[in-house]
Parts: C-alpha cells; sequence; structure tokens
C-alpha cells in the first residue's frame, strides 16, 4: 500500500445509508405488495439472496474498517463471521429444541441424552446476540493484545490470520468437541417465536440485515471522519512516527479489531438465520481470503467501496455459478488481477478519481 | 477356536500324506476330476479336497496340484455345472482335469473364496510349495509356515526339512518347528521354544508368550514360567524401541515432505518478500507434470515404465520453473514492495489454475502407478515398519535440500541470489541484473514447488486442490524458521514434522496439527523474523 | 456520486429479481414444456469424482425416457448445478432449484451431510429429493426417498458374516471412520448390535479422522497392533469416504495388511476408489451394496453396455467398463419417479409421492425392487462383495430376495 495514497475526499455519508435504508424499505414491499407477476416482485429466493449478499458487505465493511482505514490485512476475519454464527446457530438449535423437544441431529449420533447445559446459556436470543458480540471481541481482543504488542504487522500478520482461522476450522470439523463437527449445526425451527420457514420472517431478517448494514456503515463512518479517524489513517501511514510521537498505537489497533471483530459477528448472526445451516466452512481459509478480495475490488479504505465491492462480486457469484459454473473462477481472477495491477485502490477510489478529475476540467 | 481345527485338519493331511506316499504316480484325468468335483461340491468337502490337493501335491503330482491352489488363490478356478473345471490363467482358459486348452472361456462366473477359505489355501498353499522345484516358492513358503507356525503340519514340515539343501530355508523350517514346541511336554522342548518366539520380538510373539503363560499357569515348571516371563520384558523393551523408531521415522517422512513444499517457498518470500498463495498450485503442477509423463512413458516406453518417477523430476522442475517465471513477468513484476497486492493477485492466479487443471484433467483423484521398487516395505525390527515410498521421499528430499543449499551458497547464481536479497541497491549498481535474478530466483521457487509435487505423487492424492492443504502448512514452515534462510527451513520442517507425529496417535490428526499451528503462533509472538532470520529487504 | 450508488445498487437487486420472477405456471405446464428435474451432484472438491457419475447416469437415464416418449407428453429436462462438495451450498442450491428452476423433483446426495443440509428445503418447499446412497438410516422423511438401504439390510449382514464361521468369526472391530454424521451413527448402531452378541467394549475401537484426510501411516501401524493382542480374530469397519478409502488402502498395501490376516470392511468403497491399485494385495476385503457389476442378469448388460456407449458418445472423463451401486440407484430412482408421474398422472411432488408407494422397478442386480408402502424406502436386494486381483468386486454372496428395510435400527440406543 502507497504511503503517498491521498486522503479521499470527504463523502456525505447519510446518502449511502439512506440507500440501504431505501432497500430495507422496498423489500418487504417487493414481496408482499408487489405482485407476482410484476417485474419489480421479488420472490422469497430473491429476498433471501439479498439478504445474504448484505450480511457479507457487513462483513467487507467490518474488515475494510481494519484494513483500508488502519493497515491491518486480516485474512482471518471469517473467524469473526463464523463467532456470531455459530453463536447464533446455539441459539436457534435452542429454540428448535423448546419445540420441537428433538435433539439435534450431530447431538444424536454422538449419543447425547440431553441437550447440554452449556448451550443452555443460549437459550434467549438478546443474551445469544450479547454473548455472540462478547465472543467475537473476546477473541479478537486475546488475539489483537499479544500480537499487537509484539509489533507484528504486515505480511507476518497476515499469514498468521490465515493459520488461525485454518486452526479453527480444524478444530470445528472435529465432532468429539460437540459443535456440530462437518455437520455442522442445522435443523432450524424458528427464531424469536416466528417461524423460519415463514416468507415474512425470511423478508424481515433481509429488512434487518439492511439496517444494520446501514447502521454499521454509518457507525464506522462516523469513526474514520472524526479525529479518532485522522489517527487510524496515520497508524496505517505510518505507525513508528507515530509511537514516537507519544501515541499507544497497540491500544488504538486492538480497539479497532475489536470493533471490527464485533460488527463481523453481527453480520455472522444475521447471516444464519437466513441460510438455515452453518458449518465450518464458514471459517475455511478460502473464505477469509475472499473477502479481502471484495474489499480490494470494491475499494480499500472507502467503507463505500467494499459495500459495493461485496455486493457485486457475491451477484456476480451467485449469477454464474448457476448459469456457467465453471467460468466463475476465471472471471473472478481475472477480475481480481485487472484491479491488483490496474486500479489498486479499488474500483470505487478510481470511479471516484475520474469524477473529481471532469469536475476539475470541467 | 480356529487353531485347533487347523491341528485337526491337519492330523488328517498327515494320514493322506502316509496314505499318498504308497503311490508315487502322478493322478489320472478321471483321478483329478472326482478330486475337483469334490471340492466344487461346497460345503465340508470342500476343505478335505484341499488336504487332499496338498497331499497329491506333495506325493506325486506337484506341478498340477500346484496350478490348481494358484487358479484357486487367483480367483481363476471357475466350477462348471457339467464337465471339468476350467482353470483360467492369463487370459488362456485350460481344462483343469487335462491341462489341455479348452475352446472359449465359461460362462460361470470363478470360486470366490471365502476369508476363511482364503486362509485355508494360503496355508496349503504355503506347504505345498515347501516341494517346489524353485528355491524362491520355497523360500517364501517357509517364511509362511514359520508365521502360522501354530497352524503347520509336522510331519510335512519335516519332510520338507528332510528333502531340503538350503540353508537359509532349513533354519527358517527349523525355528517354525522348534516354535511349535511351546506345547510340548518336555521342559528342555518348551525353553527351546520360548527362546526361539523371543527372537524375533513382535506383538503377535507378545500374544502368544502371553497366552501361553495364562492358559498354562498352573502346569509350567518355574523354570519355563521364569524363561517366558524374562522373553516378555525383552520382547518389550524391543517393542518400545519400535514404536519410539516409528515414530521418528513417521515424523521424518512428514518433515521431508513439509520441507520440499517450504524451500521454494522460503527463497521466494526471503528474497522477493512475495507472498505467493499459488505456491499450492505450482505443487499441484508438478503432481500432474509427473502424472503425463507416467501416462507418457506407459504409452511410448513401458520397458522403462518404473523410471518414470526419475524422469517427472527434471521435467517437473522445468515446467514448474517456466509457470513461475511466467506468472512472475505477467504479474509479480509490477507488484514489487506492494505484498498485500501481491497476495491477492497469486491467489487470484492459483483460483483460475485450479479450474483450469480441473477442466483439463478433471476433477478426479488421479491414479498412479507405483513403481514396483516403491511398493511394500520392510520390517524392520518389532512393531518398526519402514514403507518404501516414504524412505524414498525422504531421501529426495535431503536430495532437493542438498542441492538447493548447494546452489545458493556455492555458486555464482547462489551468490546473486543472496546479494540480491540483502542489500538490493548495493548490488544493481554494481551491476547485478536485479530484476532477471528476481525472475530467475522466482522459477526457482516455483521449480522446487514442483519437485515437491513430484514427490508426493507417492504418498497422497492427487487432484487439482491439493496444493491448498500445502500452502498453509509451507508458511509456517517458512515463517518460523525464518525467510529466506534453508537451514532455517529444514530444521523448521523437522521440528514441526517430528511434533505433529507424536501428538498425533495421542490425541488425533486434529489436535497435532492445532497445536502445531498455535505452537508456531506463540513461537513467533517471542521471535517475529524466525528461528533463523537473516537479513531480508522485507 | 448519490447516482451511481443508487444505481450499483438496484442493479444487484434487478440482478437478482430478474433471476426469480419466473411464471408461476411450471408445474401445470403447456403439453410442450419440458419438466425440470433437479440434479444435485458436485462437480468439484472432494466428492467430485463419486458424484459426476451419478450426474452423468442420471442424464443418460433422462435422455432414454425422453426416447421413449417422455413424461405425459413432455420431455423431461435434467437441471445441472455444482454445490462443490460444501454441505450449505447443496442447501442454497437446492432451494435455487426448487424456487428458481421449478424442479418436480431433485437427485442429488451423497454424503449424509449434505442429504441433511437439503433436507429443510425440500421439507419447507414440499418437494422430492431422490437419495440414491446406502446411508445410517434414523430418518424418515416424507420429502425422502430412499433408494439404497439403511445398516439393517446392508452393513449388518456383512458384519454378521464377518463374525460367522465362513467368515472368520471376528471378536474384535476396529472401527475407522470420516468424522461426520454417517459413520458416527454406523458405529453407534454397530456397538450396540456388538453388544448384544457378548462382544465386550475392550474388544472395540473408535477412531474419527477429518473428511480428506490420507496420512494413514500411524493408523494402520496401530491396526496392526490392535490386530495382534490377544482376543480373537480382529477386523478394520472402514467408514472413510471419498479421497480417504485410496489412500488408507495404499498404506494397507504398502504395510502389508492383507485380508487373511486383518479383513478390512469397506462400507463406502466403490469400484472407483480401486482405480490405479494394484489390488492383488487387497484381494479378500470386503465391501457390501446392493449391487455389483459382475451380476450376470440381461437388464445389468444391456445397462452397462448402454453407459458404455454414453461415456464413448459424450466423451466423458469416466471409465466407460465401470458401473457402481450408487449409479444404478439413481437409475432406477428415476425410472421410478417416471412411472409414479404417470401413474399419478401429474408431476407435482405431493401426486408423485402417493403413487410411488408400493411401485416396483426392475433392478439390474436381478431383483424386483420395491418401495415400501409407507416409509419412502425402496426394499433391494443385499450382496457382499471381495475385491479382486482386477480393481473390482467379486460377489461372495448374495441374498434370495430383496431384503425388508428398517428405518430406525434397535440397537442404536444399546450401545
Amino acid at each position: 500500500m502507497s504511503k503517498l495514497a491521498p486522503m479521499l475526499p470527504r463523502q456525505r455519508p447519510y446518502s449511502f445509508a439512506l440507500l440501504f435504508v431505501a432497500l430495507a424499505a422496498y423489500l418487504p414491499l417487493a414481496n408482499f405488495l408487489i405482485s407476482a407477476e410484476s417485474a419489480f416482485h421479488l420472490s422469497l429466493f430473491g429476498v433471501n439472496l439479498i439478504g445474504q449478499i448484505v450480511c457479507f458487505a457487513m462483513l467487507a465493511l467490518a474488515l475494510d474498517f481494519v484494513w483500508g482505514l488502519v493497515g491491518i490485512l486480516s485474512l482471518g476475519h471469517g473467524v469473526f463471521f463464523g463467532i456470531g454464527g455459530y453463536v447464533m446457530g446455539f441459539y436457534l438449535l435452542n429454540a428448535a429444541y423448546s419445540e420441537t423437544k428433538v435433539l439435534p441431529d450431530f447431538m444424536l449420533f454422538m449419543g447425547w441424552h440431553d441437550f447440554p447445559a452449556a448451550l443452555r446459556i443460549f437459550e434467549h436470543l438478546p443474551a445469544a446476540l450479547g454473548l455472540g458480540i462478547a465472543a467475537a471481541v473476546a477473541a479478537a481482543g486475546v488475539f489483537g493484545l499479544t500480537t499487537f504488542r509484539a509489533r507484528i504487522n504486515g505480511v507476518y500478520f497476515s499469514i498468521i490470520t490465515q493459520a488461525l482461522t485454518y486452526a479453527l476450522m480444524l478444530l470445528l470439523f472435529n465432532n468429539d468437541l460437540g459443535l456440530g463437527g462437518n455437520n455442522g449445526l442445522t435443523g432450524f425451527t424458528s427464531i424469536a417465536g416466528y417461524r423460519l420457514a415463514e416468507v415474512s420472517t425470511q423478508v424481515w431478517l433481509a429488512t434487518a440485515s439492511c439496517i444494520a448494514l446501514a447502521g454499521a456503515y454509518l457507525l464506522l463512518r462516523a469513526i474514520a471522519d472524526s479525529s479518532l479517524g485522522h489517527t487510524l489513517v496515520a497508524v496505517r501511514d505510518d505507525e513508528a512516527r507515530l509511537r514516537f510521537l507519544g501515541y499507544r498505537t497497540d491500544r488504538i489497533k486492538l480497539f479497532t479489531w475489536c470493533l471490527s471483530a464485533a460488527v463481523a459477528a453481527v453480520a455472522g448472526m444475521l447471516y444464519v438465520p437466513q441460510v438455515g445451516i452453518i458449518n465450518p466452512t464458514i471459517v475455511s481459509p478460502v473464505l477469509s481470503v475472499e473477502i479481502a478480495v471484495w474489499v480490494a475490488i470494491g475499494g480499500r479504505g472507502t467503507l463505500i467501496g467494499a459495500v459495493l465491492g461485496a455486493i457485486l462480486v457475491n451477484s456476480l457469484k451467485f449469477w454464474l455459478s448457476a448459469k456457467a459454473p465453471s467460468v466463475w473462477p476465471f472471471i473472478l481472477a481475472g477480475i481480481t488481477l485487472l484491479i491488483t495491477l490496474f486500479l489498486s485502490n479499488g474500483l470505487w477510489s478510481g470511479a471516484t478519481l475520474l469524477l473529481r478529475a471532469r469536475k476539475t476540467s470541467s | 477356536m480356529t487353531g485347533f481345527w487347523y491341528r485337526c485338519v491337519w492330523a488328517a493331511v498327515s494320514i493322506w500324506i502316509g496314505a499318498a506316499a504308497a503311490s508315487a504316480a502322478p493322478l489320472t484325468p478321471p483321478q483329478r476330476l472326482a478330486l475337483m468335483q469334490d471340492f466344487c461340491a461346497g460345503g465340508a468337502a470342500q476343505r478335505t479336497a484341499i488336504d487332499r490337493l496338498v497331499s497329491v501335491g506333495v506325493a506325486d503330482d506337484h506341478d498340477w496340484s500346484a496350478r490348481v491352489m494358484t487358479a484357486l488363490r487367483n480367483g481363476g478356478f471357475v466350477c462348471r455345472q457339467s464337465g471339468s473345471p476350467v482353470i483360467i490363467g492369463s487370459g488362456v482358459a485350460l481344462d483343469a482335469s487335462t491341462l489341455q486348452p479348452v475352446g472359449e472361456a465359461p460362462a460361470e462366473l470363478p470360486y470366490v473364496p471365502s476369508i476363511v477359505m482364503m486362509r485355508a489355501l494360503a496355508v496349503a498353499s504355503a506347504e505345498l510349495d515347501l516341494f517346489s522345484p524353485k528355491t524362491e516358492t520355497r523360500r517364501a513358503a517357509a517364511a509362511q509356515v514359520d508365521r502360522k507356525f501354530a497352524a503347520l503340519n509336522p510331519a510335512l514340515v519335516e519332510r520338507a526339512l528332510a528333502n531340503e539343501h538350503d540353508a537359509d530355508i532349513k533354519r527358517t523350517l527349523s525355528v517354525a518347528l522348534a516354535k511349535r514346541g511351546l506345547n510340548s511336554e518336555l521342559p528342555a522342548e518348551r525353553l527351546k521354544a520360548i527362546a526361539a518366539v523371543a527372537q524375533v520380538p513382535s506383538e503377535t510373539s507378545r500374544t502368544l508368550l502371553t497366552n501361553f503363560l495364562a492358559d498354562h499357569k498352573d502346569t509350567l515348571d518355574p523354570a519355563s514360567v521364569r524363561a517366558t516371563q524374562a522373553a516378555l520384558r525383552t520382547i518389550d523393551e524391543w517393542l518400545l524401541i519400535g514404536k519410539v523408531c516409528s515414530v521418528l521415522f513417521s515424523g521424518l517422512s512428514y518433515a521431508g515432505i513439509l520441507l520440499c513444499a517450504a524451500l521454494g517457498l522460503s527463497i521466494v518470500f526471503g528474497l522477493l518478500g512475495v507472498i505467493n498463495l499459488a505456491h499450492g498450485e505450482f505443487i499441484m503442477i508438478g503432481a500432474y507434470t509427473t502424472f503425463v509423463v507416467e501416462r507418457l512413458m506407459q504409452a511410448h516406453l513401458p520397458g522403462m515404465f518404473n523410471a518414470y518417477i526419475f524422469v517427472a523430476i527434471p521435467v517437473a522442475f522445468v515446467v514448474c520453473a517456466i509457470c513461475g517465471m511466467l506468472l512472475e513477468v505477467c504479474v509479480i513484476r509490477f507488484l514489487y514492495r506492494r505484498p498485500l497486492e501481491t497476495l491477492l493477485a497469486t491467489w487470484a492466479v492459483s483460483i483460475a489454475l485450479i479450474k483450469l487443471v480441473q477442466i483439463t484433467f478433471g476433477s478426479q483423484n488421479v491414479e498412479f502407478i507405483t513403481p514396483a521398487f516403491l511398493n511394500g516395505g520392510m520390517q524392520m525390527f518389532a512393531g518398526f515398519f519402514i514403507t518404501w515410498n516414504r524412505i524414498f521421499a525422504i531421501v529426495l528430499a535431503l536430495g532437493i535440500f542438498a542441492t538447493a543449499y548447494g546452489l545458493i551458497r556455492h555458486t555464482r547464481f547462489g551468490l546473486l541470489i543472496r546479494a540480491t536479497t540483502q542489500r538490493r541497491d548495493t548490488a544493481r549498481s554494481l551491476g547485478v541484473p536485479a530484476e532477471r535474478i528476481d525472475r530467475l530466483a522466482f522459477g526457482l521457487g516455483a521449480g522446487l514447488a514442483g519437485l515437491a509435487g513430484v514427490v508426493l505423487t507417492q504418498i497422497t492424492s492427487v487432484n487439482p486442490s491439493m496444493g491448498t492443504s500445502f500452502v498453509v502448512d509451507a508458511f509456517m514452515v517458512v515463517v518460523l524458521g525464518g525467510a529466506g534462510s534453508l537451514v532455517g527451513t529444514a530444521v523448521s520442517s523437522l521440528a514441526l514434522g517430528e511434533i505433529n507425529q507424536v501428538i498425533e496417535p495421542l490425541y488425533g490428526a486434529v489436535a497435532a496439527k492445532v497445536a502445531v499451528l498455535v505452537l508456531i503462533v506463540l513461537i513467533i509472538q517471542r521471535r517475529p523474523q524466525g528461528l533463523f532470520a537473516l537479513k531480508t529487504r522485507v | 456520486m448519490n447516482r451511481r450508488n443508487f444505481l450499483s445498487a438496484v442493479g444487484s437487486a434487478v440482478v437478482a429479481a430478474s433471476t426469480t420472477s419466473l411464471p408461476k405456471t411450471a408445474f401445470a405446464g403447456a403439453k410442450a414444456d419440458p419438466v425440470n428435474i433437479g440434479l444435485l451432484f458436485s462437480q468439484s472438491g472432494t466428492m467430485a469424482n463419486n458424484e459426476s457419475l451419478l450426474k452423468d447416469i442420471a442424464l443418460m437415464t433422462i435422455d432414454q425416457i425422453n426416447a421413449k416418449g417422455g413424461v405425459l407428453g413432455r420431455k423431461l429436462h435434467g437441471v445441472v448445478v455444482d454445490p462443490g462438495s460444501d454441505w450449505p451450498m447443496y442447501a442454497q442450491l437446492g432451494k435455487q432449484l426448487i424456487l428458481s428452476d421449478k424442479v418436480a423433483a431433485i437427485f442429488g446426495c451423497w454424503t449424509s451431510v449434505s442429504r441433511k443440509s437439503v433436507l429443510p428445503v425440500v421439507e419447507a418447499q414440499d418437494n422430492l429429493l431422490f437419495y440414491p446412497l446406502h446411508f445410517e438410516g434414523q430418518e424418515q422423511s416424507k420429502n425422502i426417498v430412499y433408494l439404497n438401504s439403511p445398516p439393517s439390510s446392508s452393513v449388518l449382514p456383512a458384519v454378521e458374516y464377518l463374525m460367522s464361521e465362513q467368515g472368520g468369526e471376528a471378536k474384535r472391530f476396529f472401527m475407522l471412520g470420516s468424522d461426520y454424521v454417517w459413520p458416527r451413527t454406523i458405529n453407534k448402531m454397530l456397538k450396540g448390535y456388538l453388544k448384544t452378541k457378548g462382544i465386550p467394549d475392550s474388544a472395540l475401537r473408535e477412531h474419527y479422522v477429518p473428511f480428506g484426510y490420507s496420512n494413514f501411516q500411524t493408523l494402520v501401524r496401530e491396526i496392526k497392533a490392535f490386530a495382534a493382542q490377544p482376543g480373537g480374530q480382529a477386523i478394520v469397519v472402514l467408514t472413510v469416504v471419498g479421497d480417504s478409502i485410496p489412500a488408507m488402502f495404499k498404506e494397507a498395501i504398502n504395510q502389508g495388511i492383507r485380508a487373511t490376516d486383518i479383513p478390512i470392511l469397506g462400507l463406502d468403497v466403490v469400484d472407483s476408489d480401486l482405480e490405479g491399485l494394484d489390488t492383488k494385495p487387497l484381494v479378500g476385503h470386503l465391501s457390501c451394496w446392493c449391487y455389483f457389476q459382475n451380476v450376470a442378469t440381461p437388464l445389468n448388460t444391456q445397462l452397462k453396455s448402454d453407459w458404455s456407449k454414453y461415456v464413448q458418445t459424450n466423451k466423458l472423463k469416466h471409465r466407460p467398463d465401470m458401473v457402481i451401486d450408487p449409479m444404478v440407484s439413481t437409475y432406477m430412482g428415476l425410472n421410478l419417479w417416471a412411472q409414479a408421474a404417470k401413474k399419478a398422472k401429474s408431476v407435482a411432488p405431493t401426486a408423485v409421492r402417493k403413487a410411488l408407494a408400493g411401485m416396483t422397478v426392475a433392478d439390474p442386480a436381478g431383483y424386483t425392487a420395491k418401495m415400501d408402502a409407507s416409509n419412502q424406502y425402496l426394499w433391494r436386494g443385499d450382496m457382499i462383495g471381495s475385491i479382486n486381483a482386477k480393481q473390482g468386486f467379486d460377489i461372495l454372496w448374495k441374498s434370495k430376495d430383496i431384503v425388508k428395510p428398517i428405518p430406525f435400527s434397535p440397537y442404536i440406543g444399546k450401545a
């Protein structure tokens, strides 16, 4: 990352967030009110798809916050997404068990007779939400504390995050730990009393995801525009200098790292009820690298770019995986290569610069 | 218990031998037919038919018996609803009574032995082979008889001993006979038997002596009891040594694989500061190159087929080196001093490569025919068994390491690489073509990864996504050992390989891997530059 | 800027919308409309080897059915998707097949994990999944048609055989499996069964490896040590899947585990797993399925030659001379579905399901398979195969007639 990257022009944060609030309003309309024959109708499948993509966008947002603004490339953000997802999964298992009194599959084949007490703490939705965020922040904190203090950054940091996500994936695959193993957590029936199979529940989940994205964006944008935000950029550009000036850069990095983990965890928590299953592949090293790719394609450091990159890549992926599955990896590879070689700051930054150039020239 | 059953059977056989010894002429076709039809009838008659087959073979009609026996064991014996059974061997169908060719292959399916019949046939075949004219066959048979000494027929073995003139085979047979003395009445024989069993320590001999002690604890004399306990202690010591050696050996072979995979990465990462996430795919390309070489040699040079792996070594190196240099020229060259972009770009290349290979070769596992000299293994001693393919992997890994080390340390090219790594600008101002060195070094790194692929073809399954599992491991080795340091890579791969294999039998493969990863992370926190850090430009 | 943001966001919504707003009339379609049949088989990843065979034989069977005039005057169209051996992807693509492609039925899945991922989807949308693999039982959903045997019909007969005098009187069992639902459930049931036969816990070992694991060095050593201990004949019950099977066999060959010493009962081993191995040292190890390709019936000969022609005409990357049980189950399943649709005069899943009960279909293995009247399990015959030196199986034993499938094993709670 070039140290002399220009400070990007101040964007108007509210309009972008409003966009997702608008989308959030559109979704229930599109599904409930607009009739099925119209081109503007969204079926359950469409709504569900949008909801999942929005969760990924939130995840990309979280990564861009630490990467674009602070310069920490994490190739293991899947860990926090996964922690949030699994905690939500535990809550949903509790809900399913309360309703059906049948143990989840993985407990049955492990030979357990009762619902484990340890999972009972996730019985209520607010508790689960809080614990999910807390768990992600705690994991981030432990890791960040030791790593940032030891001043590991750059490439080594990225490799270590990959290794950790790989280790977590291996651990989760192991059935003996009682976390579902390869089977994952399945058999979800309802959330907060609403049946997951109902179209309305899915629509409201997707709407919630949009609103959460808007909220996260506003929060992170506010921080980025504040004086703390300037410090963050300073950490990215020249950490040593900042340290010599007396700033506790490791604490600053730790704070952003934990905040990013929290946002990623929330994204995970919204993702799982919409997909209906969670399994260790969510913390696979490959997915974590893909998150970085979304951010890189969209535009690193701009927050908006990360969201757009995630939406663009995932939409393409869902569309092409269905129509031409053997072509998708080449297209993704091609886009990534083009961006890294020619538009290293991503599509959004490129577009903004272009616009600014046109403005100044006219 | 089956042991008892076997003793009954072989008692029956020895009676038959006595009877058969009277006649010394080969059987006539009708006699052979009668014997085989008894066999085809099934049921209890089958087993007696086998015994008679052995006795006939021992006494006079050895050649015919041996052929029928081989056919029975190899799925080439076809019982027919009417007429003589047929033996099928190497595509030719013979009438089993007359050994004359029959016109066409029979419609019925060949006889498929059950497991119990397979065992009976194995022992019967060994007993028959003791009388074979070929020394090698007799030697193998003697070893088999020795292994199954509890089931052997002493009369038969003594007769074989009497006929034998090869010293080694005589010794094996004598030992086998001696081992039977365990159940003898005479204390002297028992002591000899205990000593004979303890001579080759193994889990089986341990079980045998333990059972012996347990079965006869009330009736044995003190000398035998002491001898058995002493023998058991010796066996246990040997078993422990065997276990330790096994662990060390597995660790060594795993370390060899890690070393091959990480060596190229170390050079590239140390020299160029480039994180190459496509490194695993170079390994995969090396493996697929080996596949192509294997197929070509199978088609055009079948005589030299077993050497395909040696041919594949330089070919894979060159192919991967070219791929590496292509990658450098097209992509990496533009991304120096931007490690994070390189990471993403190489990741993109890796997914494209995987898909490309998938489309060309299919996503199935690729079948490799192991060269003959790499098949099987050797029992070194108690509980310590080495397989040839892993020995080969270790030797190859050491060879690759030695070559790379020699290259880096003792050639001009290596000197230039080291110079460019440590002081790039100074080297350039002295006229070193740094960009070209970068390209060649990247090619070297990729070529070494290709060699790792060649080694892996004999150990793991080869498919388009095989590289992804090695990338994280290879990076961990490099990070721990210190980027750019070959010795560091060697030491860290050895350490990680051994630690992994020590933990694995205790807690399982997953725990071992996770423990190793966590260990590395902790060590890096203390010493971020790795164990053997080089001054590099990173 | 604002415009750009807005446009890009709406654009992706439109993309999503356009792919999903298809006419709803697919089930009661115009006479000429093809009937979509979903084919949910991986063509990449660790299950690709096996599942791509099922996809291709499904397409071949669809061609055959179309050549005979299709179903109710409409041609069948196989919709192929690739879940890439990623279990959540099976659920996602299942949803897509039902909601977006409006398939009348889905044929798919190999591993139990993938089936369990798709189960909530077909139940929520009330569609039908035809599942062609033998599995662990313990399941009975009205939205899944079980085309192959639960353990009562496959695993238990094989274990009984190995415990009999003919099979070597096995008394000690080393259970080695991949770590997921199928091996765990099979082993649980096996432990319960063995307990009722008086086998003590000390005679059992249970060990699980991750999916795709291939380094069996230490484990094979452990197996040898286990077998050498006193207590009777030891066998290995192998429930690893995918890439782990050839890796395990290679190690067994190298370290000399012969069937005469330690028989291995590989429950998921098919001919394709033995490709490229020199199987002479493996002769005698066992597997159990409802079908082995050596069986000599006219229907089987026909099927094998059809498959061979199909592979060669379409230049597929499969062996033209290899047909395995799951392929035959897929073939039978499609024919069964076609028959049921014709009988119900509709392709709607609810109608087809009702028509399936009690229906019979010819099995190339030489039996007449019959769909159970109530639990949607297919009654099949049972066979035990012994590995031969030609990378295939010889039939060691086969049941005289079709066997009643027992979905919920009585042995599960007993361990």
